[in-house]
């Protein structure tokens, strides 16, 4: 088992919530929101690249839409394996965080 | 320059697969992106789908092996058609006159140097046509960061 990446775990958290409705730019909107950061394309295509060559993601293209021009859309769904993934940083990231508090400026060991 | 922005965008896409060229346009789209960031999010992909490309060894391989040598025989033997007929064209067409046609002597001379340079000319596009044409087809050296280095590398030499 290979450790995920932190961009590519916050891909595969922002594919599983937006569920059917995951798709390149979605996902982008999602995750720029939820780190309050910029989020390239760039970025984006080749970490879809990446986990789907690990078998934890699958896209195809989907239909296209009048808001963007009558262009297709890359669609994203997460794998079992994928969802499997993520469970494993997501556990690895509370466990490191157990017992450490980042409220304030300054970090503290609580207990 | 915004309408530059776009067609730089445009043009660099043109280089990604037509399905993720279109998948990338529509987000595009679709976030309201402005032309700068258009071009600075296109550049971005391109840049890392050509530097995923030079991971491989197949490129460096090619670009050793076939690329490099071609490139440099190729363009030498430019130089040397260039330079072999640059002073007997300057010198029919800044001292042009007639008499190169009506004296038979001067004519033989005209006819022997536009034979010259036709011969060599012609002997350079058959020569880089299958050279190009075999870096661009054959299944050993399918790479193209290897085939852009060749066209590259000719068309900057070829000056």
């Amino acid at each position: 088992m290979v450790m995920l990446g932190e961009f590519e775990y916050l891909l595969l958290s922002s594919a599983v919530r937006l569920a059917e409705h995951a798709y390149g730019a979605s996902i982008r909107a999602e995750i720029e929101q939820a780190t309050r950061r910029r989020c390239s394309i760039g970025a984006l295509y080749t970490t879809l690249d990446r986990l789907e060559k690990k078998g934890l993601l699958k896209t195809w293209m989907g239909d296209p839409s009048p808001q963007r021009g009558g262009r297709a859309k890359r669609m994203v769904r997460v794998t079992a394996n994928g969802i499997r993934e993520a469970a494993a940083f997501y556990n690895a990231v509370a466990r490191a965080s157990r017992g450490v508090s980042w409220q304030g400026s300054r970090a503290k060991v609580l207990g | 320059m915004i309408r530059f922005f776009w067609w730089l965008a445009d043009e660099l896409s043109r280089t990604l697969d037509p399905g993720e060229r279109e998948a990338v346009w529509g987000d595009i789209e679709e976030s309201g992106d402005t032309a700068g960031q258009a071009l600075r999010n296109i550049l971005g992909l391109v840049a890392r789908r050509q530097a995923t490309l030079w991971k491989n060894w197949q490129p460096w391989m090619t670009l050793a092996l076939l690329v490099a040598p071609l490139g440099v025989m190729l363009s030498l033997a430019s130089r040397l058609v260039a330079y072999g007929n640059a002073l007997p064209l300057w010198m029919y067409f800044d001292n042009w006159t007639w008499t190169y046609l009506t004296n038979p002597g001067a004519r033989l001379d005209l006819l022997v140097s536009a034979e010259h340079l036709f011969g060599e000319c012609l002997t350079l596009i058959c020569w880089s046509w299958p050279a190009a044409f075999y870096s661009g087809s054959s299944r050993a050296v399918q790479s193209q960061p290897a085939r852009r280095c060749f066209v590259f590398w000719n068309c900057s030499h070829s000056y």
